[in-house]
């Protein structure tokens, strides 16, 4: 297969909010480290923290577990994205 | 999309699986084996078909039929999987219940467990925990820029299929239509 695009942790991230909460790309691209997202955008809630989970799993191939998931994680997009970091270089 | 199918002379049939919608059979007592026998026996009743379209979890179970394979995005059972425990785990949650993967998981040893409105019996978790697209010498595989993963064509736009709400992307359907006219038209 041919194609193939290379993505880093904090670039999965950034497409997975997009995809999953159906936000736009200038919107996103935005986002900084201390960007708030929980409670801050109203598309996040706990039925969107499902699917985004498990599209940062498929995208950067990492497993995350039950207890990985705390309030803590979404509650910045620098958190979100420390944490895609970390597990993707485990 | 069969609508632009059409247009190109391209004839197509959507089944339904046996346990959804207006189907006789109970959802509980389906899994993924049966539903790729239940494809392959309706093609065989089909009209000469030519070619297989699925898309997402659809390339789990599409693999009976021999003919060539277009796939939209395939996906791992384990995937779906998880986004469906996850999503239980979160309407528990908001009812006051705290419920871990590994619980639910293993209650699906042994009992029907419902996911998300889908009724999954032992056999099916277990089916959907290690299934992998089979993947043919001849299956074309489409998948949008963002999934960045290999595939012999890549397309622009948003995948619906993760959104709460339901819209739709008119352009992201005529890229897919238009590579899957093509392919069958060779």
């Amino acid at each position: 297969m041919p194609e193939k695009v290379e993505i880093t942790p904090e670039s999965a991230v950034r497409a997975v909010l997009r995809d999953i909460l159906g936000l736009d790309a200038e919107q996103v691209a935005g986002f900084d480290a201390d960007t708030e997202l929980f409670g801050a955008l109203p598309e996040l809630d706990s039925m969107a923290v499902a699917g985004l989970l498990t599209e940062l799993e498929d995208r950067l191939d990492i497993m995350i577990e039950d207890d990985e998931v705390d309030g803590e994680l979404f509650e910045t997009f620098g958190n979100l994205v420390a944490f895609a970091e970390t597990k993707a270089e485990e | 999309m069969m609508l632009r199918l059409e247009e190109h002379n391209i004839g197509a049939i959507l089944p339904d699986l046996p346990g959804t919608n207006e189907s006789m059979q109970p959802q509980h007592a389906m899994d993924l084996d049966k539903w790729a026998s239940a494809l392959l026996s309706f093609s065989e009743q089909a009209e000469n078909p030519t070619h297989v379209a699925s898309f997402r979890g659809g390339s789990l179970v599409d693999h009976k039929i021999e003919l060539p394979h277009w796939r939209l995005s395939p996906v791992k059972g384990r995937s779906l999987l998880r986004t469906m425990m996850r999503t239980r785990i979160a309407a528990d949650k908001e009812s006051g219940l705290s419920t871990s993967m590994s619980d639910l998981m293993e209650t699906a040893h042994r009992d029907v467990l419902n996911l998300a409105g889908n009724l999954l019996n032992p056999e099916m978790i277990k089916q959907l925990d290690s299934a992998q697209p089979f993947e043919f010498s001849d299956t074309r595989t489409v998948r949008l820029e963002s999934e960045a993963k290999e595939a012999d064509a890549i397309v622009n736009g948003g995948p619906f299929w993760l959104r709460a709400e339901p819209s739709d992307d008119m352009d992201l359907v005529t890229a897919i239509s238009n590579d899957l006219i093509d392919w069958v038209n060779g």
